[in-house]
């Protein structure tokens, strides 16, 4: 339900949502084959096979330009996601303009905006 | 034959069951071997004696692993083992088994030191007499079985409160999960230009009632926090740093915001106080709620930190954050300053129409055994800005 809310969303407020995941495995698989790379990845905490942390790791490893927006119900994941490397966090549930701005800023930084997941 | 009479009848039966007890003794003294099993071979009506009886550590051992006993009589001094290590050593193959310690009486110390180390009795020889050495061994027997009780029941409870933790953690991190489509649908709605204008009103509404629930399951959960983790697990924060930390952060929240910060504390000391994370968030929402509900141009903010002494050599800091916002009525002032540290208080004061956020601030700075409170900045006049008083205990 999260995923489909905003690839619609998303695509509403004009990013393209290149790609997306239901497990940190898959993400990773996913991020290494697209191309070109996202410039932005929303990710979740609490995910199947590997947790948001030790995905974002992995995606930071591929690609250390990567700009990962950690989006997560638990706080306490806050923290460990900026200390791997995390661009930014969002503590569900957020505002779609905060989530929107922050997309934005964040795609300013890593190029032409889009966002992917 | 009526109920009273069965009943009787039943009593006599239970009275007249003779228990068995299994006891292995291990003793090399024949002397003390004889002795011994001559004030147990007396028992009672009701009970008997079965006595495996072995004069070696090795042979206990062997024997415990082949069968099962009651309790074990243990003499210190033995053949192949001498002193507590005998007790020691058969212990850890008989973790289950009370043992009692046989000792001569110049030996007494040592065996104070076997039942701080777990043995559940010790008894003297020289003063050895039947009914004592029974009571010893029954009393034994039942002590080390309503400590496996309380043992059972302390490790069931432990992992009954680790579940139940569990759901909440669930609860709580599931409910804000299932809120984000909700509030993003409805906001998406409420900026949309082609909606009715009632719609749109509507779905704002949708949105701020999903954000207050979301700030509620918030203060749920740092509640739920602080009841469960002891004060000094918590970090110890240094105001010096965290004070400009945290109006970084707020400036970073609120970009829109125009305000100033000017600070007075000593910079001689170090300002730590315990509470960690917390503190952290609750000097974020002491300076957001000014920002927030700041409706001048540019919001003037001081923060000034003194050191308080309190009776009884209690040590605290209080952080007095001042501004030239729109101030707090009374009332509201009493809301703050009501402390909240049970669900109890918390529900009445939700009843109240009172933010959860407010009531969590008190209740924390309670549970952390400081105070908060507000008063005007010009006395007398609360139109003139507020100054929240917050005072936490020294960290140390």
């Amino acid at each position: 339900m999260i995923i489909e809310t905003y690839r619609e969303i998303l695509r509403i407020y004009g990013f393209e949502v290149v790609g997306w995941a239901y497990n940190g495995e898959d993400a990773v698989k996913k991020f290494a084959n697209l191309n070109p790379r996202p410039d932005v990845i929303i990710m979740d905490h609490r995910l199947p096979m590997k947790n948001g942390v030790e995905t974002t790791e992995e995606i930071l490893r591929i690609d250390p330009s990567a700009k990962v927006l950690f989006v997560s119900a638990d706080t306490t994941s806050r923290s460990p996601a900026l200390s791997v490397g995390a661009a930014g966090f969002l503590r569900k549930p957020f505002e779609l303009k905060e989530l929107v701005a922050t997309i934005r800023q964040l795609g300013e930084k890593a190029g032409p905006a889009a966002s992917g997941r | 034959m009526n109920t009273v009479s069965t009943a009787m009848a039943n009593r006599t039966a239970v009275r007249s069951r003779v228990a068995v007890l299994r006891i292995l003794f291990v003793e090399d003294n024949p002397g003390d071997v004889r002795l011994i099993r001559e004030m147990l071979a007396e028992g009672s009506k009701q009970l008997v004696f079965k006595i495996e009886q072995v004069d070696t550590l090795a042979a206990s051992i062997e024997t415990t692993r082949r069968e099962k006993f009651d309790a074990i009589l243990l003499d210190l001094g033995l053949p192949d083992s001498r002193g507590l290590d005998t007790f020691y050593n058969l212990r850890a193959i008989s973790p289950d088994v009370p043992i009692i310690v046989l000792t001569q009486l110049d030996d007494e110390n040592m065996a104070i030191e076997a039942v701080r180390g777990g043995a559940q009795d010790y008894l003297i020889k020289g003063r050895l007499e039947g009914e004592l050495l029974t009571r010893g061994i029954l009393y034994s027997i039942e002590r080390k079985r309503s400590e496996g009780i309380l043992r059972n029941r302390s490790i069931e409870a432990e992992s009954a409160q680790v579940r139940s933790e569990a759901y909440f953690d669930f609860l709580a991190h599931d409910i804000a999960n299932l809120l984000s489509p909700i509030m993003a649908y409805a906001e998406l709605i409420s900026a949309d230009p082609a909606a009715p204008p009632n719609t749109r009103v509507r779905a704002s509404r949708i949105v701020a009632q999903a954000r207050r629930a979301s700030s509620f399951i918030l203060s749920l959960r740092t509640m739920e926090d602080v009841e469960r983790t002891p004060f000094d697990k918590f970090d110890i924060v240094d105001l010096t740093n965290l004070l400009p930390l945290v109006e970084k952060r707020v400036r970073e929240e609120h970009p829109e915001r125009q305000f100033s910060v000017s600070y007075e504390m000593p910079s001689d000391v170090a300002l730590r106080v315990g509470g960690g994370v917390h503190v952290h968030s609750l000097l974020e929402g002491i300076l957001e709620n000014a920002v927030n509900y700041s409706d001048c141009e540019r919001l003037t903010m001081s923060i000034r930190v003194v050191p308080v002494e309190e009776a009884g050599d209690k040590l605290f800091w209080r952080i007095e954050v001042s501004d030239d916002g729109p101030g707090f009525p009374d009332e509201l002032k009493t809301f703050f300053a009501m402390s909240a540290p049970n669900p109890e208080r918390f529900r009445r004061g939700m009843a109240r129409g009172v933010a959860s956020s407010l009531l969590v601030y008190s209740a924390l700075v309670g549970r952390f055994g400081g105070r908060i409170w507000i008063e005007d900045r010009v006395p007398g006049d609360y139109t003139k800005g507020a100054k929240v008083m917050l005072q936490l205990p020294r960290g140390v």
